[in-house]
């Protein structure tokens, strides 16, 4: 039994940020690897590179012992590798049946429309599809595009399957029929790459697991001891970039007995029929700095949307200073004195630094301090003070995310929620803005901190509350947490009793 | 499999019924009809590449207006024919198409559009611009060798059909799978072996050779060429009008449009300072109120009606 | 019974007579495609009106003689707009002819608009008059010859001369700027001017070619004036020239002379720049002070219907339908080749002036004697030829 697949050196640039490092790792005939690695670790560009969206930069890819590297996605695909999306990507206006036609007409060997309409059916028996044959695919809900995704990845009989958070976004009995149809893959001999967000799904399927971070080869195991590695326990965790808090730090300690800033008390919460959010609490008191932790589609943005009313709430009670927001409008939120700062740094490009923040300037009581909260934000970031006549979009990841930072401060807002805002950030920069964050709360700001990483938000929070799925599994003081081995389980979701 | 007959049967009827207007023995019946056709083989020419290919090409009128010049070279220069200056006139079209493709696959949705225009209109200024084609004077077909209005109402006729019948021909065929695959999502195309330019190729060449094919036969009725009217962009606008109108992506979505346009123009040929606003108003309404169309509409009605939420999705229009 | 037979036949018989040889047709129906929209809109509402007001004549007399029925018969005219669009207006002679069985053509605004209709007529065998299409542009859209179709107008090669000619009582260093738009108008007199300059000794020092419909003339201009040029011609729409001179003005580039053919004639050129217009010149054919039959009746009439400052086109437009109807009337009937052959026979002085068909090559197309004309507050005056002239010439631009 020989390698399907062998990457042999595979680096992949985009202008200066590397998106693939080096990276070389084989897949058997009949092997399950799956990927795991937190945000921007190149999982979903490993996959890219392999069906040919993008060439290398360098290095090789090897498929049946044949270089593919900088083929046509087309001549990929006939050699025998098949993909499926995070984000469904169906022909909307063609039914189901219709969109597994296609892979059987151009993908397959069947040139005839007529074989290719039975061929396809058979697919449909397999992957639970047939009563929907003739519908529209735009016109189906997220379980069965997801399996259209998978039927129609199987429709070209690959000999390679690459699957990209197949399980992404689904309720648990969804979950549980999707991973159905992937073990019956399993124990037909399919190969397969499965990249999966979470892990007891992917340790499920896989019969080793290989771990990225920042593009690059971190560890490979078998799913039961990865999570022992400790350079994997700090990829998500955490490592020790961050200093311990400041041990004369000058904050005030929160009033015993205070009302709460915010309170969320039982909410659950989703898009249409998924569920992302599931009796959910949590309290924030003035001047606290609370750190909100969970892996990638724990459900952090969701709770962000949730708190601040851009989705409705399915039940529970968002409270602001004992008053429910349910009946205050998106925009008039920042007016209560909730800021945001997004995942995602959406700033904007065409206005240049200090445009930027004069715009976060806009709620009412914000405005006439604009000049001032403008020098304190230039003294919390110098760099900006540079930059400030730079069109926002010429700004690096990270200046960008101070810059977002500022102009969430300059609504002069009483409480901030910092929602990931590390992501993609190279330490150096996580290091400048970790070191701001108390800073910003010395300034009488509350702050919830939304992070994947638990051990860098543990180290300046004051609380923690750790969401896994949906759920709050664990909360308690920060301090504590960081010493304490059962945030790990906690946290990864699975059982992982590290040395 | 019923349902193919069904439209082959509808087909054969309506043209059949085409067949017999010169009968009436009324010009101006025919002289509707000869128009209603010209625009259902051009309409159904830009629905297999915007409609049924995603390829909304807004330089139509470049194939059009290249057909035309070249039945009008063929004729003049080399006295074919009017029968082999109409296929001359695919043929360049086609030509020009394949030319063309290498440049404007490049770009991608709203950049093809704009690239396809001014390729069309950069055509209609070099034409303006080249005496030896007669520049902005135009080129003359020798009109005592004309044929009757009776035979280009047949001529145009039988590429209005036969423009409908390949559309009818590909859309269910293996090559008519990759352009709707490919239409709906590029990408997903490609993962699934389908071999995106050498689709579009083929796609745009069919298109432009059906384009060409009308430009070409009626340059020969009009007599009189110049290439600011026969390259103009009012071809390619009133054809995606009519496409749209009667419903983008559907066999006879653009035999409807064509229909609903003729009698519009000819009923608001009387009302000169009202008409572009009354056309522009129903235009807007369509749109508004019937977003895929008046066939697309159509179709949906009866499960709309019945107030199904699934009346409200659509299924498979281009099965119709 | 039988003896009410004989003369109930007779009387049928009679009737019948009658109705063969006498019954004249309902109306003379004329047909017009022409521009009610798009940058011809303005000739458009001219020629309309011109039409109108000699068909309205020959109505408030009863109509049109026709000595095959012994009858005056009123004339009806139906106008479709062609949206200044050559392949509108193929359509709509198309579809007057097809739809509302025209006796007869009168033309649209400019040569594409023209030559459009022009085939069609040639096809259907109907008469067809054309007054608003240079004679030498039309004649050019068909070498085989027209057999249907007529045109009126003015005559390029011969308006290319006045330019100059009037150029010669402007102090200037005899340098010309060119301004012409790729319309077939344009292109013919953009080659004529340069043809025509050196034979009177002045030299094109920049010719600016461009599409029409260009907005942005800055760079023309200042190259235009790079070269040296002292006086300007331009040939184009209206709308463009408006735009042009707008710019010149603003970029201080005032010429000693400026001629605005075609978009300079309307009065719309006025209304867009008032004084600004002061001194621009434009070739036309006819004044309301020459003296032909009904020139200044017919200026007082156009400004008491609408209140707007009249157009030569006016004057040509009467003319066109008010010689159709004669040779409707010489021909006396409405048999397309005799009135055909009538319009060919046309030799008389009308509102426009004398008005005759050549023979031979350039047949179908009677020139008319081109004069400048200058906007000088608001009233366009003829200043040459000096004989002819109804002010004196403003010069040079302020």
């Amino acid at each position: 039994m020989g390698n399907i697949l062998e990457v042999d050196g595979l680096t992949k640039r985009f202008g200066a940020l590397v998106a693939i490092d080096d990276l070389s790792f084989s897949v058997a005939e009949g092997e399950v690897l799956g990927i795991m690695g937190p945000n921007g670790a190149g999982k979903s560009t490993l996959f890219n590179l392999i069906m040919g969206k993008h060439a290398p930069t360098s290095g090789d890819i090897r498929f049946a012992g044949k270089s593919i590297a900088g083929a046509k996605i087309s001549e990929i695909c006939r050699l025998g590798i098949g993909r499926t999306y995070q984000i469904p990507q169906p022909f909307r206006r063609m039914t189901v049946l219709e969109n597994l036609m296609v892979g059987k007409l151009y993908g397959h060997e069947s040139r005839h429309v007529r074989a290719a309409r039975e061929a396809a059916s058979e697919i449909l028996e397999t992957t639970g599809l047939a009563d929907k044959a003739d519908k529209e695919a735009g016109a189906l809900g997220l379980l069965d595009l997801k399996r259209l995704e998978l039927a129609r990845a199987l429709s070209t009989s690959p000999r390679l399957l690459l699957l990209d958070e197949i399980a992404g976004g689904l309720v648990e009995q969804e979950v549980d029929a999707l991973e159905a149809i992937i073990d019956g893959l399993r124990q037909r001999g399919q190969s397969m790459i499965v990249i999966e967000h979470v892990l007891r799904t992917l340790f499920g399927h896989s019969d080793r697991v290989l771990v990225l971070n920042f593009g690059a080869r971190v560890t490979d195991d078998v799913p039961e001891d990865i999570v022992k590695h400790q350079e994997v326990i700090d990829i998500y965790l955490g490592g020790t970039e961050i200093a311990p808090p400041d041990p004369d730090k000058a904050r005030p300690a929160p009033e015993a007995g205070a009302m709460p800033v915010l309170a969320a008390r039982g909410i659950d919460a989703g898009y249409g029929a998924f569920q992302a959010l599931f009796d959910v609490s949590l309290e924030v008191y003035p001047g606290e700095i609370v750190a909100l932790i969970g892996m990638n589609g724990a459900g952090k943005t969701t709770l962000t949307r949730a708190i601040t009313n851009q989705i409705p709430l399915m039940a529970g009670e968002v409270d602001w200073k004992g008053v429910s927001i349910a009946q205050v409008p998106t925009h008039k939120v920042v007016d209560l004195g909730i800021a945001q700062c997004l995942e995602g740094r959406k700033i904007f490009g065409q206005m240049t630094v200090e445009e930027n923040l004069e715009v976060g300037a806009l709620p009412h009581h914000a405005r006439p301090h604009r000049a001032e909260m403008l020098e304190e934000i230039y003294a919390l970031f110098p760099r900006l003070r540079e930059r400030r006549h730079q069109l926002g979009g010429t700004l690096s990841g990270g200046e960008q995310q101070m810059l977002a930072i500022g102009r969430a401060l300059m609504a002069k807002p009483e409480l901030v929620i910092f929602d990931e805002v590390s992501l993609g950030l190279a330490p150096r920069i996580i290091a400048q803005i970790y070191e701001a964050i108390p800073r910003i709360a010395a300034s009488g700001i509350t702050i919830l901190l939304i992070e994947q990483s638990a051990q860098r938000s543990l180290a300046v929070a004051d609380r923690a509350y750790i969401l896994e799925r949906g759920r709050i599994v664990m909360s308690g003081d920060a301090a504590e947490m960081r010493a304490d081995k059962a945030v790990q389980e906690a946290y990864f979701g699975v059982d992982a009793k590290a040395g | 499999m019923n349902r193919t007959y069904v439209g082959w049967g509808a087909l054969a009827l309506v043209a059949a019924a085409m067949l017999t207007v010169p009968a009436f023995n009324d010009r101006y019946m025919l002289f509707v009809a000869y128009f209603l056709a010209l625009n259902v083989a051009l309409a159904q020419s830009w629905n297999l590449v915007g409609g049924y290919s995603g390829l909304v090409s807004l330089g139509h009128a470049a194939f059009f207006g290249l057909g035309a010049y070249a039945a009008a070279v063929a004729v003049n220069f080399l006295s074919v024919p009017i029968a082999v200056s109409i296929l001359v006139g695919g043929l360049v079209a086609a030509a020009a198409a394949v030319a063309v493709s290498f440049l404007t696959f490049r770009f991608l949705g709203i950049y093809f559009a704009i690239g396809t225009l001014v390729l069309a209109e950069a055509l209609r200024l070099w034409m303006v611009n080249w005496e030896l084609l007669g520049g902005a004077q135009g080129m003359q077909f020798p009109i005592h060798a004309s044929l009757s209005v009776s035979t280009f109402y047949y001529i145009m006729l039988a590429l209005a059909v036969g423009a409908t019948a390949a559309v009818m021909l590909i859309v269910p065929s293996r090559l008519g799978f990759a352009l709707r695959a490919m239409r709906d999502n590029e990408e997903s195309a490609q993962n699934l072996g389908v071999n995106l330019f050498r689709t579009k190729l083929t796609a745009f060449v069919i298109s432009a050779f059906i384009a060409g094919l009308v430009g070409a036969a009626h340059a020969n009725r009009l007599g009189h060429i110049e290439p600011y009217s026969i390259f103009s962009a009012s071809w390619t606008i009133g054809i995606v009008n009519i496409v749209i109108i009667g419903g983008i992506g559907t066999i006879v979505g653009p035999v409807v449009g064509a229909v609903f346009v003729a009698l519009m123009s000819e009923y608001l040929a009387d009302y000169a300072s009202l008409h572009l606003v009354i056309e522009g108003l129903l235009l807007i309404l369509i749109i508004r109120f019937m977003p895929y169309g008046i066939w697309g509409f159509v179709q949906r009605l009866p499960r709309w009606i019945a107030g199904t939420s699934a009346g409200r999705r659509a299924t498979d229009p281009e099965k119709v | 019974m039988k003896k009410l037979l004989l003369p109930a036949l007779a009387v049928f018989g009679l009737s019948l007579g009658t109705a063969m040889a006498a019954d004249a047709p309902a109306e003379i129906v004329i047909g017009a495609s022409l521009p009610q929209s798009g940058p011809l809109a303005p000739f458009g509402a001219y020629g309309g009106w011109g039409y109108q007001a000699a068909i309205d004549d020959a109505n408030a007399e009863g109509g049109v003689y026709l000595s095959q029925y012994d009858a005056k018969v009123p004339v009806r005219l139906v106008v479709y707009d062609d949206q200044s669009r050559p392949e509108e207006t193929n359509k709509n002679v198309e579809r007057l002819v097809v739809r509302d069985g025209v006796n007869a053509l009168l033309g649209s605004v400019s040569p594409p608009l023209v030559i459009s209709g022009a085939v069609v007529a040639e096809r259907e065998h109907i008469p067809f008059v054309a007054p608003m299409s240079p004679i030498r542009a039309f004649l050019g859209g068909n070498e085989a010859g027209w057999q249907w179709s007529w045109n009126i107008f003015f005559d390029e090669l011969e308006m290319t001369k006045r330019q100059f000619q009037t150029m010669d009582m402007v102090e200037s260093n005899k340098k010309v700027a060119l301004f012409t738009d790729n319309e077939q108008d344009g292109v013919v007199m953009g080659t004529l001017w340069t043809e025509v300059a050196p034979t009177l000794g002045y030299e094109i020092a920049y010719h600016a070619k461009f599409p029409v419909g260009t907005t942005e003339y800055g760079d023309l201009i200042r190259r235009a004036q790079e070269a040296g040029a002292e006086i300007i011609i331009a040939q184009m729409v209206t709308p463009d020239a408006v735009a042009l001179w707008k710019q010149m003005r603003a970029l201080g580039y005032v010429p000693k002379a400026a001629f605005f053919e075609k978009g300079g004639a309307p009065a719309e050129w006025w209304d867009a720049h008032g004084e600004d217009a002061n001194g621009t010149m434009v070739s036309g054919y006819w004044h309301p002070e020459l003296p032909f039959p009904g020139a200044a009746e017919l200026k007082d009439r156009f400004v008491g219907e609408t209140g707007k400052i009249y157009n030569q086109d006016i004057a040509s437009a009467y003319t066109a339908a008010a010689l159709l109807l004669d040779a409707m009337e010489s021909a006396g009937s409405l048999d397309p080749a005799a009135v055909n052959a009538a319009i060919g026979a046309t030799d008389g002085e009308y509102v426009v002036g004398p008005v005759k068909f050549t023979e031979g090559k350039g047949a179908h197309a009677a020139a008319l004697p081109s004069f400048m004309l200058q906007w000088q507050h608001g009233d366009l005056e003829v200043v040459y030829p000096p004989e002819r002239a109804t002010a004196d010439m403003v010069y040079p631009i302020q």
